[in-house]
């Protein structure tokens, strides 16, 4: 009994320490795996908001329907898709109205804005391409105007103009 | 034996997640510097590239005018290059939006006393101290002693605007 007692207790001591090296390996790994994830993720959005450039190029507000046209242009080397997801905010330096997306189109006091694309109408918003952006406020909004269109990805372009 | 198992699985276990982490961490740092890069060669750029539009005639619902390059770097004029003319008809605003090729044109462009001409739609490079002649239509015609604005922006944002009386 006392001869074998030594080769046994070696033997359990190696399975744990298996066991217990496994364990760890799988934590250790799972967590690595994870981290990178969250690297490669975060590389991918901050090249995405890095690559992504838009210039607003002009506003226009129209008495006739109480509408503001907005024209920008992508100058990203990327596609901006899904422009129904971005947010649009109008106002002047006194108040700020939040409008909601209107696929069908933006029409008079819709407290919507709706987009058309001018050089490639294909939803996708290709690099160096002019959008024009309709978009109607539920009420008269007095100038100076003012608006802050936010991208799906985050990116911001705000700018201030008389229409 | 276990120990020296352990040890050996532990450190090998240790060397592959500091190689996968320096890897994508690698590959994070080669794409944001790259990011960065583009931005910043954009911003040298922009930040160098100036135009101005000047001697504007209007005839009818025709306006041609001089645009020209007064900064440092070639400024591309392709059909991504729109024009833009705000104006006022029978008492009305009015904007038309006008791009390069199918709805505004260049037909010269002087280097100096070199002029060139331009076919009509024709891709261009505008150097610096280059002056391109620029003819375009409205939809209709400007009120007189109105308010006119133009507005020039190519590709890349490189924007100028001017204005004036129709």
């Amino acid at each position: 009994m006392r001869g074998i007692s030594g080769p046994l207790s070696e033997a359990v001591l190696l399975i744990a320490a298996i066991v217990a090296t496994i364990s760890v390996a799988g934590a250790i790994l799972y967590n690595a795996s994870f981290i990178s994830n969250e690297i490669v993720s975060l590389s991918a959005k901050s090249s995405r908001q890095l690559g992504e450039r838009v210039v607003f190029v002009y506003g226009f507000y129209n008495s006739s329907n109480d509408c503001h046209y907005l024209y920008f242009k992508n100058v990203g080397d990327t596609v901006i898709a899904s422009l129904g997801s971005s947010t649009l905010i109008l106002g002047n330096y006194t108040y700020a109205i939040l409008l909601f997306f209107n696929e069908t189109g933006a029409t008079s006091y819709c407290g919507c804005w709706s987009y058309r694309e001018i050089e490639n109408n294909n939803t996708l918003w290709e690099p160096r391409e002019t959008i024009e952006v309709v978009a109607c406020p539920p009420v008269h909004v007095e100038a100076p105007y003012k608006f802050i269109l936010t991208l799906p990805s985050g990116v911001k372009v705000s700018e201030t103009y008389r229409g | 034996m276990s120990s020296i198992f352990t040890a050996g699985f532990g450190i090998a276990l240790l060397l592959v997640s500091i190689v996968m982490f320096i890897s994508v961490w690698n590959t994070y740092v080669v794409s944001f510097s790259q990011e960065m890069k583009s931005l910043a060669e954009y911003i040298n750029y922009i930040s160098r590239a100036n135009l101005d539009i000047y001697n504007v005639t209007i005839n009818g619902t025709s306006i041609d005018f001089y645009l020209e390059n007064s900064g440092e770097v070639d400024v591309l004029v392709d059909n991504t290059s729109i024009i833009i003319v705000d104006y006022f008809y029978n008492g009305s605003e009015y904007i038309d939006l006008l791009v390069y090729g199918s709805d505004w044109f260049i037909d010269t462009i002087a280097t100096g006393s070199v002029v060139e001409v331009v076919r009509p739609g024709e891709i261009v490079y505008l150097e610096p101290s280059s002056v391109a002649h620029v003819l375009l239509t409205l939809s209709y015609q400007p009120d007189p002693n109105t308010t006119l604005r133009i507005v020039f922006c190519n590709g890349v944002g490189v924007r100028t605007s001017y204005v004036g009386q129709a």
